[in-house]
């Protein structure tokens, strides 16, 4: 037992020759926000992409709120309570945006046919509830009022915003952020950074892949630097701006940023 | 507003009427027949319009029900709706056998896979052991409780309830999570594992569902003909699922009957040019799915502002 959500035990990964991943361990503690930053192709959208069950050709254990989810197909992860947004928006274009809120809860109502042929008002139940709590999540991240848009007629930041809904409406206990700010304004960073911070509120752990400096010391709790598939610093922001091995790899970028 | 509240009652209440207007019996045969394969197509939208999955082994689906349900009321005596439950258990077993490894396929890989299984079918259908090329005759009436449906009227009112009953389960089905799930898994496999999303168990569920709405078309098929043979379950049958579905509107549940209703019709209309059937067809299906991808129904939706 211990406090921290997930762990990560001796992670490796491969593609072909390449090592993505190098032996990587990491704790993330329950209701931080946990930072993983590094230069581009240093693995970090690889490591999400295990701990969230898309890739499971890899060596080494995850382990979530002490079970093992390692190898793990990832609607079961998903349902455990891990939940995650991508780099590239990956949202459901035939549904409007309601619809792909409500898609976030199928892991907790698992819908049946029978109730959907027979039970009439078990369903009707269901949906009310399904509705209901999309809307929420829709306020939640400031997007209400947009329920029967065509999700291609959002603006890319308001996208982002719907896939952090969508994810949270799986009421997960870890919340994977693949560059939520990636593409936004100043205004809609601002908004972001809100939403992290109330997400956080609600007791929901954040790992956050990200390459905004300035997001990225103000929110985190904890930070691990990867570079080259090997964790090369971790700790919080401030001893990680004043680490030599990671002002190295960014040629003393963060000093100015910061 | 959702379109088939429009649609459906105006539907319906054609269907009602139409023998009164027309008692000729030609044309209740006609409509009979586009009420069971309408059927196959309402659980076909499930699996292709909802979901995502191809599939053109459903005549090998239809043909199982069709030959169970002769089979156990000429051999083995079975009352109808037995046979008919019969029917459909074993053509959804087979179908779940099936699905697990061909679904795990992609695109057209799923089309050619689960076209292999509808040519097995054929294969195993033209076998002496089921009657050979001139396949089992002598199936009962359709009865249930002691009533028989023996006579056109009766058959036509029996065949449209049950479409129209299962339009309505399968639109219940679309609506809800279930729907929206099959949709998420048509968009994005791999987001929707994410959200929770069984897709394996999503894809197995809708094959095996359309396949239940196959059997039950084969079913009442067998009884209504009396007489079935291997040509009626070709490959060209489910070539004709995909016309019917695309012409009405794929991801609609009730798009597909217009589509059958239309499709049957055409060749009464046709007459003597009745050779140009397949030549207005393919021309249909060019034009269909370049100009009105969504189908008639889709774009009756984009004329009346309607979802």
């Amino acid at each position: 037992m211990n406090d921290s959500i997930l762990n990560g035990r001796s992670i490796s990964k491969y593609f072909g020759g390449l090592q993505a991943l190098c032996r990587v361990d990491f704790d993330v503690e329950s209701g931080v926000i946990f930072s993983i930053i590094g230069p581009n192709g240093a693995g970090k959208t690889t490591l999400f992409n295990l701990i969230s069950g898309f890739d499971r050709d890899y060596e080494g254990e995850v382990v979530f709120e002490d079970e093992k989810i390692t190898h793990n197909l990832p609607h079961a992860i998903a349902v455990k309570g891990v939940a995650r947004t991508f780099q590239n928006v990956r949202l459901f274009n035939n549904l409007t945006v309601l619809e792909n809120v409500a898609v976030g809860c199928h892991g907790w109502v698992s819908p049946r046919y029978a109730r959907a042929i027979f039970g009439l008002k078990a369903s009707r139940r269901e949906e009310r509830t399904i509705e209901a709590f999309a809307r929420e999540m829709l306020a939640f991240v400031g997007l209400e009022g947009k329920d029967n848009d065509e999700v291609e007629s959002l603006a890319l930041g308001e996208q982002k915003l719907l896939e952090i809904a969508r994810a949270l409406a799986a009421k997960p206990r870890l919340l994977l952020l693949d560059e939520p700010g990636a593409g936004l304004n100043d205004r809609e960073m601002d908004n972001l950074q809100e939403i992290i911070f109330k997400t956080k509120e609600q007791k929901i752990t954040q790992i956050i892949v990200e390459h905004n400096m300035k997001l990225i010391m103000s929110i985190s709790d904890q930070i691990m630097v990867l570079n080259f598939g090997t964790k090369i610093a971790e700790g919080d922001p401030q001893s990680i701006l004043n680490n030599e091995k990671v002002i190295e790899v960014y040629l003393g970028k963060e000093k100015d940023l910061a | 507003m959702r379109s088939y509240f429009v649609v459906l009652p105006i539907l319906i209440a054609s269907i009602l009427i139409f023998p009164l207007a027309f008692p000729d019996s030609y044309w209740i045969t006609v409509l009979i027949y586009a009420g069971i394969y309408g059927l196959i197509v309402v659980g076909y939208d499930l699996l292709l319009g909802y979901c995502g999955q191809i599939s053109l082994g459903h005549n090998g689906l239809f043909a199982i029900g069709a030959y169970a349900t002769a089979i156990a009321t000429t051999w083995f005596g079975w009352p109808s709706l037995l046979a008919i439950a019969g029917g459909i258990f074993i053509t959804c077993l087979i179908a779940f056998v099936v699905g697990i490894p061909t679904l795990r396929l992609k695109g057209y890989y799923l089309a050619i896979a689960t076209m292999g299984f509808g040519f097995i079918v054929e294969a195993l259908i033209r076998t002496q052991f089921l009657g050979g090329s001139s396949g089992i005759s002598g199936i009962p009436p359709l009865s249930i409780l002691g009533y028989s449906f023996d006579t056109d009227r009766s058959y036509y009112y029996l065949v449209w309830t049950v479409v129209f009953l299962l339009v309505i389960v399968c639109l219940r089905i679309g609506e809800t999570a279930l729907g929206r799930s099959m949709k998420a898994v048509h968009t994005d496999e791999e987001a929707a594992a994410c959200m929770g999303i069984n897709v394996a168990r999503t894809k197995i569920q809708a094959f095996v569902f359309s396949a239940a709405l196959a059997a039950l078309a084969g079913s009442l098929y067998a009884h209504y003909g009396a007489i079935i043979s291997p040509n009626s379950f070709n490959i060209m049958l489910s070539v004709k699922l995909l016309l019917m579905l695309f012409l009405g509107g794929a991801g609609s549940i009730y798009g597909g009957l217009i589509g059958a209703l239309i499709l049957f019709a055409l060749p009464e209309f046709l007459g003597h040019l009745e050779r140009l059937e397949l030549l207005l067809e393919g021309l249909a299906f060019m034009l269909i799915l370049i100009f009105l991808p969504g189908g008639l129904v889709g774009g009756l939706n984009k004329l009346l502002r309607l979802k």
